[in-house]
């Protein structure tokens, strides 16, 4: 974590994202401006939308910034102060960032679909060299088969020699 | 449209016990009557469960959405109240499924004063048993081989993979006793309608009883990996009246 080390030792090692979009940024000189909630509301209000273009520096100042606010009572935040503590602890960006840009749906279910489509290929060509089926498999053996079933007295209860049997028993075909 | 897909995407035909069967199989024992029960008893729990996870899932779903709840409380990480409430509900829940599954277990186990004791020992892959209660006319001890019936020998509906050419041929309403035994590897004599289960350890006699209430054909697989031919020796248990148990007993002599 080479970006911790460039950090001056007093800074506590917690590794939010916004240290780490600060990475690229060479020695940086921090000065803890201190702010009022009031001052604070216009920097902070919609802070998702301005984010990414912030300099790295800035976005440690807003870190910072924030950091301080929520050492007092939360429940005097702001929603946009709330929003803003939120946003920059959890929100999508450094490593949390979407690996996929937007709009791509289209390829990952086209991909999904192709593999979906390789595999059932790929089962059908198996099943084609397959045996067939045994030859008890013919609509003739399984009638046969329903009888010698009722004939040995199987499944008295709920199946085939069952009283008032409504199934089909053994005949699937 | 089951069946078309059935077709579509089954890789072996079904045909036995019954087709797309998925409850149990009529019960031919007490044994079996009494695991059938549990499971139902066991299922009312599942529901419960099933409502009460669905529930807590899906109203934590609804209503911390994106849209209804766009910052999460994320400091909320301790209740003592609710990890007791989760802790010790399951605790009772198990409690209420333990007992009458120890019950029926104890039940199962015991092996009381049997009338007859059939020895089973179990090959790769075929079974063979002794009746030790009944000799022949030499004075041995009756006994045979069963193997399962080949396809090319099924005639007027057999089943396939299921039928043997000596079937175990035992009376109704009698208390049996089955030891068994492995003759090479594990297997395990099985037979899901008496509620038979029972692991056949080479160098070792397990036993287990059982008592069925009605004639009929019963039949099992191994129930345990034996080797290559492990699904293909089945066990086929003909349960008779006593008169015709008896002549079957005069005919193996
Ligand atoms: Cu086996």
């Amino acid at each position: 974590m080479s970006i911790l080390r460039s950090l001056p030792r007093t800074l506590p090692r917690v590794a939010t994202p916004a240290i780490r979009s600060y990475a690229s940024a060479a020695s940086p000189s921090i000065s803890v401006t201190s702010t009022r909630s009031n001052a604070s509301a216009p920097a902070l209000a919609n802070i998702e939308a301005s984010w990414k273009s912030l300099p790295a520096e800035e976005q440690f100042e807003v870190y910072q910034q924030l950091e301080e606010l929520q050492k007092r009572d939360w429940k005097e935040l702001s929603v946009d102060e709330k929003k803003a503590a939120y946003f920059v602890a959890f929100g999508p960006h450094g490593p949390r960032a979407p690996t996929m840009p937007e709009g791509n749906t289209q390829k990952v279910f086209l991909y999904t679909a192709a593999a979906v489509a390789a595999a059932f290929g790929l089962f059908t060509f198996a099943r084609s060299r397959a045996k067939g089926p045994a030859p008890t498999v013919t609509r003739e053996y399984q009638e046969q088969m329903t009888e010698y079933m009722r004939s040995q007295n199987q499944n008295p209860i709920s199946g085939v020699s069952s009283e008032g049997y409504k199934g089909k028993g053994m005949v699937t075909l | 449209m089951l069946e078309l897909l059935s077709r579509l995407f089954s890789p072996v035909y079904c045909d036995a016990p019954e087709p797309w069967q998925i409850g149990f199989q009529d019960a031919g024992s007490p044994i079996a009557e009494g695991i059938q029960n549990l499971h139902n008893e066991i299922f009312f729990y599942l529901i419960v469960i099933f409502v009460g996870v669905g529930w807590v899932l899906g109203s934590v779903v609804v209503n911390y959405s994106q849209d209804k709840s766009p910052i999460v409380y994320k400091y909320a990480n301790h209740g003592t109240l609710i990890e007791l409430v989760w802790t010790i509900t399951p605790a009772f829940i198990l409690i209420a499924i333990a007992f009458p599954s120890f019950k029926l277990l104890y039940l199962m186990d015991e092996v009381i004063s049997p009338s007859m004791t059939i020895k089973v020992v179990g090959h790769q892959w075929y079974w063979s048993y002794e009746y030790s209660d009944f000799v022949n006319d030499d004075g041995e001890s009756i006994e045979f081989d069963s193997y399962m019936l080949p396809e090319s020998d099924l005639e007027d509906g057999q089943l396939r993979l299921l039928d043997v050419d000596n079937r175990v041929v035992v009376p109704v309403d009698t208390h049996i006793r089955f030891v068994v035994t492995g003759a090479d590897v594990l297997h395990d004599f099985a037979c899901p309608s008496l509620g038979l289960k029972i692991d056949c350890c080479p160098g070792r006699l397990n036993q287990t009883s059982v008592f069925i209430k009605r004639e009929g054909v019963f039949y099992g697989q191994c129930s345990e990996l034996c080797g290559v031919y492990h699904g293909f020796m089945p066990i086929a248990i003909e349960a008779v009246s006593m008169e015709k148990y008896l002549s079957w007993l005069d005919s193996q002599g």
